[in-house]
C-alpha cells in the first residue's frame, strides 16, 4: 500500500503533467544508463557535460558502448586519417548477418532445390530480390573496404610497434572475408557458381604434396567433384564457421585497437611511443557525442548510398546465371574480380606453383610484414622502400587482374567467340536485348542489306558484321588463321507461342579453301525480360 | 567536428530516406514479383526448347507433331483436351508430362512399338528434377496455339510455310520430308544428324547399288513405300530393326508428294 501513497502524493504534489513527465525523465535515464532529457538535449547541442560528465558512465554501464573507449586522440578522429574503414568493414559484416539470415530463411543447400529457392526468393518473397542485392553489394563492399583498411594502415605505417599483432589479425580477417565472398558464390547453385568455384577447389587440390592437396579437396567437398556434399559444406562454413571466425578474431583485433589507441599521424608519434594511449586532457575528443555522431553519420550516407545504388539500378544486381550444369562447360569461366589476380597467375605456369605456393606467399609475407619491417621510422620519406614495394604490388594485382580476365591468353575459335558475344550463354548480349517483336522471321545474312528486317535487326546484323572482321583480325593477332572470307547468317523462325528459335551461323574459308561452318541455336521468349535489364 | 547538430540532421536525413527508398521498393514489389516470375516461366519455357530438341525432337517430332508408329505427337489439341481421360490420369497434364519423363513409358502401346526411356536422374535418366519441369513448361505452351485461335487477341501461330503449286519437286519434297516428320528419326541431312533410323546423307551416291537389280529411284520409293523390304545394317544406336519405321507412308502421301519426297532424296549425295 506503501507505494500507492507515495505516487498519490507525488501527483498531488506535481500535478499529472509533472508527474509523467518525471517518470518519463527517469525511464530515459534507465534506457540511457544515466544520462537523462536535459542530458540529451546538452550532447545533441553539442554543450559541455555536467559534472560528474554522465557520458562516461555511459561507457560502464552499456556493454555497447564499454567496447568503444570513451575518448580518442584529436588527430586520429579526422575523417582522412583513417577514412573510418574499420568501422565500415564491421558495419558491412553485421549488414551482411541481417541480410543473410533474410535468405537463409528460404533457402535450402541441396542441389535439388537451392536453384529453384533463389528463383522464388527473387519471384515469389517480397524484398527478396532486394535483400538479396543488398547481400551480394554488401559482400564486395566488405571486401573493397577490408582491402582499403590494410592498405590505408600500411601507407602510414600503423603496424609497426606496439600494432604488430592488430596488424596480424587483421589479415586473418581478409582472408576470413575472402573466404566468406567464396564460399557464398557457390550457394545460387548457378553455372557462375558452380564452375567460379570448381576453379577454385581444384587449386586446393594442387597444394602440396599432391596427398595434403587431394585430402584437403576431399575434406573441403566431401567428394571427388562438387556436390551435394561440397554444397552443404560450403553452406556450413559460409554461414557458421567463417562467422564465427570472424567475430572471435574481430574481437582480438578490436581489443588490441582499443588497447593500444589508433596510431597518431606519423608526424606526431615515433615509432614505440605510446602516445596514442596516454592522451593529454585538451587533446581529448570524447565518444559521446562528437565521434559517436561522426559514425552514425557516415553509416547513415553508406547505407543510403548503398540502397539507392540499388534501387536506381546503378548495381546491376546479383546475377543468377542457369541451373549449374557439371556437363555443360562454359565458354569463359571468370573468377570473382577480387580473384581475378590468381586466374591471371594460373595461366601463367604450373597450378602448384602458381595457384598454391605463391598466393600462400603472398599472404604469408602480408602477414609477416610487421616483423620483418625495422625500420624505426613511420613517415613517407623514410620508408621508400616499403612504399615502392607497395606500388610494384599494385601495378602486380592491376597487371594480374587484367591477365585473369578472358581478354588474355584464352584462345577459343572466333566463330565461336562471335556468337558468345552476340548471343551468350549467360547473360543478356545483343539478340536478346534487341525487343522480341523486333526479331523479324527470316533468314537473314550479313552480306546483303536485310532491307525486309526490322531497323532494330538490320542493326544486329551490322553489329555481327562488325564482330566477325574484328574476330578475323584478332585472330590474326595472334598468327591464327581466323576468318577469311567471313560472313553469318542469322535464323529467325516462328517455334511457339511467344518463343522464337534464333540459329547463329558463322561461315569462312577454312585452310583446305572448303567453306567451314559453326552453328548454334538459341530459344528465345518473349517474356524472358532480358531486354529490361 | 563540433557541429553536432549538423551531423544529426545528416543522419535523420539519411535514415528518412532510407525509408523513402525502402517504401518505393515496397511499393513495387507486387508488380516485380509478377514481372520476374513471368521471366523465369518464359527462360523455363526457352529451357525446355533446347532439352526438347536435343532429347525428345527424335521420337515425337521436331515440332512434337510426333512419328507415326514412334512416338504420338504432343503438340496437338488432343493432347491438350482429351489425353488425360485416355489413360485416365487423375492429377494436371503437367505431373502427367513429368511423371511420364521422368519414369518412361516402359511399354509401348497401340499403334506406338517404341518404349519411352525413363529420362529422369531418380529413374536413371540423364534429366535433373528442374530441366523435366522445363521441358514440361514447353511443353504446356503449345496449349496457348490452340487457346489462342479462340482468344480475342490471338498470338500469331507458326504457320508452315505453304507449298507453292509449281514449286521444283526438290523443293517440295524436302517440305514433304520435314511435314512429315523424317527429320526426327532421320535427322536434317547435312544439318542435324540421325538419330534413331539410318543417316541418310549421300543416299543418292548408294541407293542405285545398294539392292541388285534396282535403280536408285526405285530403292528409295520402295524403302518409303515399304520399309522392312530392306534394313540397313547400322543405325546410330546400333543395327537398325525392322518395323520401327511406319508402314502406312502409302496412305499418308499423295502420289505427287511421294514423287516429289524421292526427287529430293535423289539429291542427297
Amino acid at each position: 500500500m506503501g507505494v500507492l501513497q507515495d505516487v498519490s502524493e507525488q501527483i498531488r504534489k506535481d500535478g499529472v503533467v509533472g508527474f509523467s513527465l518525471k517518470q518519463l525523465d527517469t525511464f530515459i535515464t534507465r534506457v540511457t544508463t544515466g544520462m537523462n532529457w536535459n542530458d540529451l538535449r546538452a550532447l545533441a547541442r553539442g554543450d559541455e557535460p555536467r559534472r560528474p560528465n554522465p557520458r562516461l558512465q555511459v561507457h560502464s554501464e552499456s556493454f555497447v558502448f564499454h567496447i568503444k573507449p570513451s575518448y580518442y586522440h584529436e588527430s586520429v578522429t579526422k575523417l582522412t586519417h583513417t577514412f573510418r574503414l574499420g568501422l565500415l568493414s564491421t558495419y558491412f559484416f553485421f549488414l551482411e548477418i541481417i541480410t543473410g539470415v533474410f535468405l537463409m530463411i528460404f533457402y535450402a543447400p541441396t542441389p535439388e532445390r537451392a536453384y529453384g529457392d533463389m528463383l522464388k526468393i527473387m519471384s515469389g518473397v517480397p524484398f527478396g530480390e532486394f535483400m538479396r542485392d543488398i547481400h551480394r553489394l554488401a559482400a564486395e563492399g566488405m571486401v573493397i573496404v577490408v582491402t582499403l583498411h590494410m592498405v590505408r594502415t600500411f601507407l602510414t605505417g600503423s603496424y609497426k610497434k606496439p600494432r604488430q599483432f592488430t596488424w596480424l589479425t587483421g589479415v586473418i580477417l581478409l582472408l576470413a572475408t575472402l573466404f566468406m565472398s567464396f564460399s557464398g558464390y557457390l550457394l545460387p547453385w548457378d553455372q557462375l557458381a558452380y564452375w567460379a568455384v570448381t576453379i577454385g577447389t581444384s587449386m586446393a587440390d594442387k597444394a602440396p604434396p599432391p596427398a595434403v592437396g587431394n585430402a584437403a579437396k576431399l575434406l573441403l567437398l566431401g567428394a571427388p567433384s562438387i556436390g551435394a556434399n561440397g554444397l552443404l559444406r560450403f553452406y556450413l562454413l559460409h554461414v557458421l564457421f567463417v562467422p564465427l571466425l570472424i567475430v572471435f578474431v574481430f574481437f582480438v583485433h578490436y581489443y588490441k585497437v582499443v588497447r593500444v589507441g589508433i596510431s597518431l599521424p606519423a608526424s606526431e608519434e615515433e615509432v614505440g611511443q605510446d602516445t596514442a594511449k596516454r592522451v593529454p586532457a585538451d587533446k581529448r575528443r570524447y565518444y559521446l557525442p562528437d565521434i559517436f555522431t561522426d559514425e552514425m553519420m557516415v553509416l547513415g550516407v553508406v547505407t543510403f548510398v548503398l540502397l539507392a545504388m540499388i534501387v536506381f539500378n546503378i548495381y546491376p544486381g546479383a546475377p543468377l546465371e542457369h541451373h549449374a550444369n557439371p556437363n555443360k562447360t562454359p565458354l569463359h569461366t571468370e573468377a570473382p574480380w577480387y580473384f581475378l589476380w590468381i586466374q591471371g597467375l594460373l595461366k601463367l605456369g604450373d597450378p602448384t606453383l602458381m595457384g598454391v605456393i605463391l598466393p600462400t606467399l603472398v599472404f604469408a609475407f602480408l602477414a609477416i610484414i610487421p616483423y620483418i619491417d625495422f625500420n624505426p621510422s613511420r613517415r613517407a620519406k623514410d620508408r621508400r622502400v616499403a612504399i615502392s614495394l607497395f606500388m610494384v604490388a599494385l601495378a602486380g594485382f592491376v597487371v594480374l587482374t587484367w591477365m585473369g580476365t578472358p581478354h588474355f591468353l584464352v584462345e577459343s575459335p572466333p566463330a565461336e567467340e562471335v556468337v558468345q558475344l552476340m548471343l551468350p550463354e549467360e547473360k543478356a548480349g545483343p539478340v536478346r536485348q534487341t525487343e522480341w517483336y523486333k526479331l523479324t522471321v527470316g533468314e537473314w545474312d550479313t552480306r546483303s542489306d536485310n532491307a525486309t528486317a526490322s531497323f532494330e535487326l538490320q542493326k544486329l546484323m551490322h553489329h555481327y558484321a562488325h564482330l566477325i572482321e574484328e574476330e578475323h583480325a584478332k585472330a590474326l593477332e595472334k598468327g591464327l588463321e581466323g576468318l577469311p572470307n567471313g560472313y553469318g547468317k542469322m535464323i529467325i523462325e516462328d517455334w511457339q507461342p511467344g518463343l522464337k528459335k534464333v540459329t547463329m551461323r558463322v561461315f569462312w574459308t577454312g585452310k583446305d579453301g572448303t567453306e567451314q561452318t559453326f552453328e548454334k541455336s538459341f530459344y528465345i521468349h518473349e517474356e524472358a525480360g532480358y531486354a529490361r535489364h | 567536428m563540433r557541429n553536432i547538430m549538423v551531423k544529426l540532421t545528416t543522419s535523420l536525413f539519411a535514415v528518412l530516406g532510407m525509408a523513402l527508398l525502402v517504401v518505393l521498393v515496397g511499393a513495387g514489389e507486387e508488380a516485380r514479383m509478377a514481372t520476374r516470375e513471368a521471366n523465369f516461366e518464359a527462360r523455363a519455357i526457352e529451357n525446355g526448347a533446347a532439352i526438347f530438341a536435343e532429347n525428345c525432337a527424335g521420337c515425337h517430332g521436331i515440332q512434337g507433331k510426333g512419328i507415326p508408329g514412334v512416338a504420338p505427337a504432343l503438340n496437338s489439341p488432343e493432347f491438350f483436351k482429351t489425353r488425360l481421360q485416355e489413360v485416365g490420369w487423375q492429377g494436371s497434364l503437367r505431373s502427367f508430362i513429368e511423371s511420364t519423363v521422368n519414369a518412361g513409358r516402359p511399354v509401348g502401346s497401340g499403334q506406338y512399338s517404341a518404349k519411352m526411356a525413363t529420362w529422369g536422374q531418380e529413374y536413371g535418366g540423364p534429366l535433373r528434377p528442374d530441366q523435366i519441369r522445363d521441358v514440361a513448361s514447353f511443353i504446356l505452351n503449345w496449349e496457348k496455339q490452340y487457346v489462342a485461335v479462340a482468344a480475342a487477341t490471338p498470338t500469331p501461330a507458326p504457320t508452315p510455310t505453304p507449298l507453292p503449286p509449281d514449286a521444283d519437286p526438290v523443293t517440295i519434297g524436302k517440305a514433304v520430308y520435314q511435314a512429315q516428320g523424317c527429320a526426327g528419326c532421320h535427322g536434317v541431312p547435312y544439318q542435324a544428324p540421325a538419330v534413331v533410323g539410318p543417316s541418310l546423307e549421300g543416299l543418292a551416291n548408294r541407293a542405285g547399288t545398294t539392292v541388285a537389280g534396282q535403280s536408285a529411284e526405285d530403292y528409295i520409293r520402295t524403302s518409303i513405300l515399304n520399309p522392312n523390304a530392306y534394313i540397313v545394317p547400322q543405325c546410330p544406336t546400333g543395327p537398325c530393326q525392322a518395323n520401327l519405321m511406319p508402314q502406312n507412308y502409302g496412305q499418308i502421301l499423295s502420289p505427287q508428294e511421294l514423287d516429289a519426297l524421292v526427287q529430293y532424296l535423289l539429291t542427297l549425295k
